[in-house]
């Protein structure tokens, strides 16, 4: 190999890096785009500016999630009873002021057990299969006219005992047990409360 | 697509084992005032799986921590609401992360926690048909925000603090 060869080689490979330095420069921004994930996080700060667009934008979304509070337009009827559903079939119905206070459907009449405590204070059991495999207490208070579920077996995280009671409005759901309480009145649909 | 390394693969198994405990001893635990709303403690593993191993690894651990998670808490059924809800607010927190430059892991985190939090209540809303619970939703991202604030700093704290011999 000749030494104009060398040199001239040279000369290409620091003119390439040069460029390359230069395209980095101008596309790059800092060389951001050529680094890991773990090299941009731990480089990073906890707060840029470009964060306020992802705040920004997450309080529009939220905002527009308060649009679903005003979703029933429908008129809250006094409630006077409550439904109790499992599958989508109606398993019991409370009604403090009828003549029958719990109606239960013959198909499920094996699965429920009725206690009455004290004081028009009613502890219902509901098992959530024929085979008896789990159950759900309900505790009915007649003078409240509210529900709310004490025990069950369905899961760790047991969501449906953690519900607030259930007086006026809302609905307690128990998903591994496909369990629901709503509150009956005229109009049908209450709208829940928080808390 | 990331180099598929022993040493990865045993880190991953690892955070997936980590996000999988965390998630079943936080269901051990009340909800924080709304019912279903949590913490989400496993999340602080599946983020730095995804940031110290690669895009794939932190979807297997997500993957892993959702499923293993939910059986072992004994609540299959939330398989269904929550797997969805989870790969969309990673893939988010993916797109945030390659595609923005100069974004703090901690708006990253918020943004997915809000995600997360309501995918997760609108798909439990369709499928059981408990429309009542669409109330939730904004009370719910607002509780995501301060779990997403949490998560995003210990991450944050967490990469800080990694020494860089040990990042694979």
């Amino acid at each position: 190999m000749k030494n104009s060869d060398l040199i001239t080689q040279e000369n290409i490979s620091v003119s390439s890096e040069k460029n390359a330095v230069a395209n980095c420069e101008k596309d790059c921004n800092g060389g951001q785009k050529n680094l890991t994930l773990m090299q941009r996080v731990s480089g990073g700060k906890i707060f840029h500016k470009k964060d306020l667009w992802v705040y920004f934008s997450l309080v529009i979304i939220v905002a527009c999630l308060f649009i679903f509070l005003i979703f029933p337009f429908l008129s809250k009827g006094d409630v006077n009873g409550f439904l109790i559903t499992q599958n989508g079939k109606t398993v019991l119905v409370f009604k403090p002021n009828s003549s029958q206070l719990f109606s239960i459907e013959t198909e499920f009449a094996d699965q429920v057990d009725i206690k009455e405590e004290e004081n028009g204070i009613y502890t219902v059991k509901i098992f959530s299969s024929p085979q008896k495999t789990g159950y759900n207490v309900l505790v009915f208070n007649t003078k409240k006219v509210s529900v709310k579920v004490t025990e069950s077996t369905c899961s760790d995280s047991k969501d449906c005992v953690y519900c607030p009671e259930l007086t006026k409005s809302g609905s307690i759901y128990c998903a591994p047990h496909h369990l629901k309480i709503t509150p009956v009145s005229g109009s049908g649909f209450v709208p829940p409360t928080t808390g | 697509m990331e180099k598929i390394t022993l040493k990865k693969i045993a880190t991953c198994a690892l955070f997936s084992a980590l996000a999988t405990i965390s998630f079943t001893l936080e269901n051990l635990l009340p909800p924080i005032i709304l019912p279903g709303a949590r913490l989400g403690v496993a999340n602080v593993f599946i983020l730095l799986a995804l940031i110290s191993l690669g895009v794939s690894y932190g979807f297997i651990a997500l993957i892993i921590k959702i499923t293993l998670g939910s059986l072992f808490s004994g609540n299959i059924s939330s398989i269904m609401y929550s797997l969805p809800a989870g790969i969309i607010s990673l893939s988010l927190e993916v797109v945030l992360l390659k595609a923005v430059e100069n974004l703090s892991v901690v708006s990253i985190s918020v943004a997915g926690a809000v995600v997360n939090s309501t995918v997760q209540n609108l798909i439990f809303c369709l499928v059981t048909g408990a429309v009542e619970y669409l109330y939730y939703l904004p009370y719910l991202a607002l509780i995501a925000v301060l779990a997403g604030l949490l998560v995003g700093f210990t991450v944050y704290l967490a990469i800080k603090r990694i020494p860089k011999n040990l990042i694979l």
